[in-house]
């Protein structure tokens, strides 16, 4: 006896399809930044920074820059510089401000000055400028200071009351 | 019979590391303190002659030209000035000796002393002392006061004719 299955069904050929490719996609976003601030000893963008001897024949300086990837808008970097004051005992006044680069734009009769002037473009950019100080050292009969107004004998450092005096220059950033 | 499996696998991920609508801008302000010192002096009293030429060790020397007649009155002036740079006010005394002027025992011609304030915060007291308060500040060349040494000759003063010396002597003390 002789006994036929029909097998036909048992082993079908089973055709598995695979995709040829398998994606995956990750996506992320990097959020656009801006720090400032001063190059201490090598150390960048620190927020403080005291700059001692500032009646030195050699005017005080310090380093001032920034990094930003800023894709849009646009940032101007301005600074206000304070006269040298010692209490109510006297007042030092401001001579004159000079940056090795970058922009000086000065607005008359203040004591605001543009650094730098930053449109975003998406690409990392730094820049750093050194900045300098000048504080009236001797007085001449004519003398103005930085805002424009005139100064005395008292707002030199040679006329001025003998003590310890301090000036605040002060960095902020105005975005559009 | 081909039974297709068809396996389609994609993975989607999506990580939103800063996830930021504006540019982070860090610090907000960066600021700068420029310290200088003024050093005080200390005060310098200098003497004048009544031409207002500085006297000095060397040329600190009242001379006395008597006339011919019977009856005179001589007086010879200096003046005294004060330098300094001082943090805060102080006080000192400026008080004088004078001898007479004395040929030989026998012939002495009297002295005497007057002194004058040339500025508000110098007072005299006891007829030979100058009070002074020493401002704060710069102060160049500030009046103190005057001293005037009077020599006098009445009718009935005999003295025989030469050269007559005497000297007066300047002590300073700091202090009411």
């Amino acid at each position: 006896m002789i006994l036929v299955l029909a097998t036909a069904g048992l082993f079908a050929a089973y055709t598995v399809t695979v995709p040829g490719t398998v994606t995956a996609t990750l996506n992320s976003t990097i959020g656009e930044y801006l720090v400032h601030g001063f190059n201490v000893a090598g150390v960048k963008y620190q927020a403080t920074v005291t700059v001692p001897d500032a009646f030195n024949a050699t005017a005080p300086s310090f380093k001032y820059g920034y990094k930003t990837n800023a894709a849009t808008g646009s940032f101007s970097f301005d600074m206000a510089v304070g006269d040298f004051i010692n209490g109510t005992a006297g007042i030092v006044k401001i001579k004159d401000v000079v940056v090795s680069s970058g922009i000086l734009d000065h607005g008359v009769g203040t004591r605001v000055y543009q650094i730098f002037s930053q449109t975003g473009t998406g690409i990392e950019k730094t820049a750093e400028t050194t900045i300098t100080i000048k504080p009236f050292l001797s007085f001449t009969a004519g003398d103005t200071d930085i805002t424009a107004t005139a100064i005395t004998a008292l707002n030199a450092a040679n006329g001025a009351a003998a003590g310890d005096y301090v000036s605040t220059v002060s960095f902020s950033i105005t975005a559009s | 019979m081909k039974r297709l499996l068809g396996v389609i696998l994609v993975i989607t991920i999506s990580l939103s590391l800063f996830a930021v609508d504006a540019v982070t801008i860090s610090p907000n302000h960066a600021v700068v303190y420029l310290k200088g010192m003024i050093a005080s002096s200390s005060t310098k009293i200098s003497a004048y002659d009544e031409f207002g030429s500085e006297l000095d060790q060397d040329s600190a020397v009242l001379t006395f030209d008597f006339p011919a007649t019977e009856v005179w009155d001589i007086s010879k002036s200096i003046h005294f000035k004060y330098t300094s740079n001082l943090p805060t006010g102080t006080y000192g005394k400026l008080s004088f000796v004078i001898s007479d002027l004395q040929l030989n025992e026998a012939n002495t011609l009297r002295t005497s002393l007057e002194l004058n304030s040339e500025h508000v915060m110098t007072r005299v007291e006891g007829g030979n002392t100058f009070s002074i308060t020493f401002l704060p500040g710069t102060q160049k060349d500030t009046n103190i006061g005057m001293l005037t040494v009077k020599v006098s000759k009445k009718a009935n003063d005999i003295f025989t004719a030469g050269s007559y010396k005497g000297s007066f002597s300047v002590n300073y003390t700091d202090g009411l």
